[in-house]
């Protein structure tokens, strides 16, 4: 892989474990899978590492694993392996210091946000609540809420754009 | 469903949402982005989860030294230096007894799995695993043991419990537990947990016992297969 694995797993881990959550209960169980699926990505890569040289691929890769050992959990309750030998991150990573240092921009750009597009990002990103629920409990129309989340998204897309051009220039 | 109607958490989508999802991305790099961009506001948003939902408080602004740009590779450059001293300075010699041959370092658990929620550390194993990931032994082990107390059946539970008793130098409990994990687990975490057991039995010079779990994975064909296949042989050239 193109990229260090502390670097892929700083990125993607969070993803994958809050796609494991909502499919699987308890927590650890939902660990276990996202545990599983680095495994299998990392034996995968070990055995052709030409087929993971994109790190897009990896991730494609990653993320179905873990689904698809999450529906496996449900239907199976099976237990999961938890053991890896993954190499030691490595202090001077760039790749992973730079994955860092966007989702600290981002951190910074979620702060600026006004009350009610904070409790949305908080509802939805950390919650994980579904748009129905938070219709529900505060009474907004699920259109509204709809609209309201694809236009926050795609400011803080583009506003994070915005910072990175401007520290690469 | 079209990308721009679908939701952006990937856990409500339906499995061939979820497969378009990932295959529209394949395709196109703007797709691609887009979930990285997701997964990026994801950990943002472990990250600011305490104050996602209060008034923030404006950062600070930290002046970057003009040092910090040529700081980072210097500082690799001495890692690296460091490393092959003590590499060259430790490095292995032939062995010439079984229990030479055998790895006795904690089975590693995935650090970054860790980086959690509150909710996760309400579990026993996930606070458990917590200090198994610290080195804490003596902790890991109680909590542990109080998982096992609750779901017998919990066999990675077992496997670390397993991993820690060997730490703490009580190897005859940890070759009976990871006995237990090898027969009842399937698939790579019984395969583990034998490996682990043949590594107690070379470090007690147990050869034959090694030799017999070594063998047994072996004709498994499983993850291990390959290097046992090689502590077998190491042990012939003994």
């Amino acid at each position: 892989m193109s990229i260090s694995w502390e670097a892929f797993l700083a990125r993607y881990g969070p993803l994958a474990r809050a796609i494991a959550r909502g499919l699987v209960r308890p927590p650890a169980a939902a660990e276990d899978v996202v545990q599983e699926a680095t495994l299998a990505l990392f034996h995968a890569a070990s055995l052709e590492p030409g087929r993971f040289e994109s790190p897009e691929h990896a991730r494609n890769y990653f993320l179905r694993s873990v689904r698809n050992l999450a529906m496996k959990t449900l239907r199976a309750s099976d237990t999961a392996p938890l053991t890896a030998d993954l190499p030691a991150p490595d202090p001077a990573d760039r790749a992973a210091e730079l994955v860092h240092e966007r989702q600290r921009a981002l951190v910074r750009l979620l702060r600026e946000l006004g009350p009610e597009e904070r409790e949305l990002v908080a509802r939805r990103f950390v919650e994980r609540q579904t748009l129905a629920r938070i219709a529900a409990e505060t009474g907004t129309p699920l259109s509204t809420l709809h609209s309201r989340e694809r236009a926050l998204l795609e400011r803080l897309r583009r506003r994070l754009e915005a910072l990175e051009r401007e520290a690469a220039g | 469903m079209k990308g721009s109607d679908r939701s952006p958490l990937p856990e409500e989508l339906s499995g061939d949402d979820f497969e378009s999802w990932l295959a529209e991305a394949e395709r196109d790099p703007a797709r691609s982005a887009e979930i990285d961009f997701l997964a990026d506001l994801t950990a943002a948003a472990e990250l600011e989860r305490a104050p996602a939902a209060r008034t923030p408080v404006p950062p600070r602004k930290v002046a970057r030294t003009p040092a910090r740009r040529w700081m980072l590779p210097a500082a690799a450059l001495v890692l690296v230096a460091g490393a092959l001293a003590l590499w060259f300075a430790m490095r292995p010699e032939t062995p010439r007894r079984a229990s030479e041959l055998a790895q006795r370092a904690a089975p590693r658990y995935v650090a970054v799995e860790l980086r959690d929620s509150g909710a996760s550390q309400d579990d026993g194993f996930a606070s458990a695993m917590a200090a198994y990931a610290r080195g804490e032994w003596a902790v890991a082990a109680d909590g542990l043991t109080a998982v096992l107390t609750m779901h017998d059946d919990l066999e990675p539970a077992r496997f670390y419990l397993a991993a820690a008793r060997e730490q703490m130098g009580d190897l005859a409990a940890a070759a009976a537990l990871w006995s237990t994990v090898a027969e009842r687990a399937p698939g790579l975490l019984g395969e583990h947990a034998r490996w682990r057991l043949a590594q107690i039995h070379l470090a007690r010079e147990e050869v034959a016992d090694a030799r017999r779990e070594l063998e047994h994975l072996v004709q498994q064909q499983g993850d291990f297969a390959g290097r046992a296949r090689e502590l077998l042989a190491a042990l012939e050239r003994l």
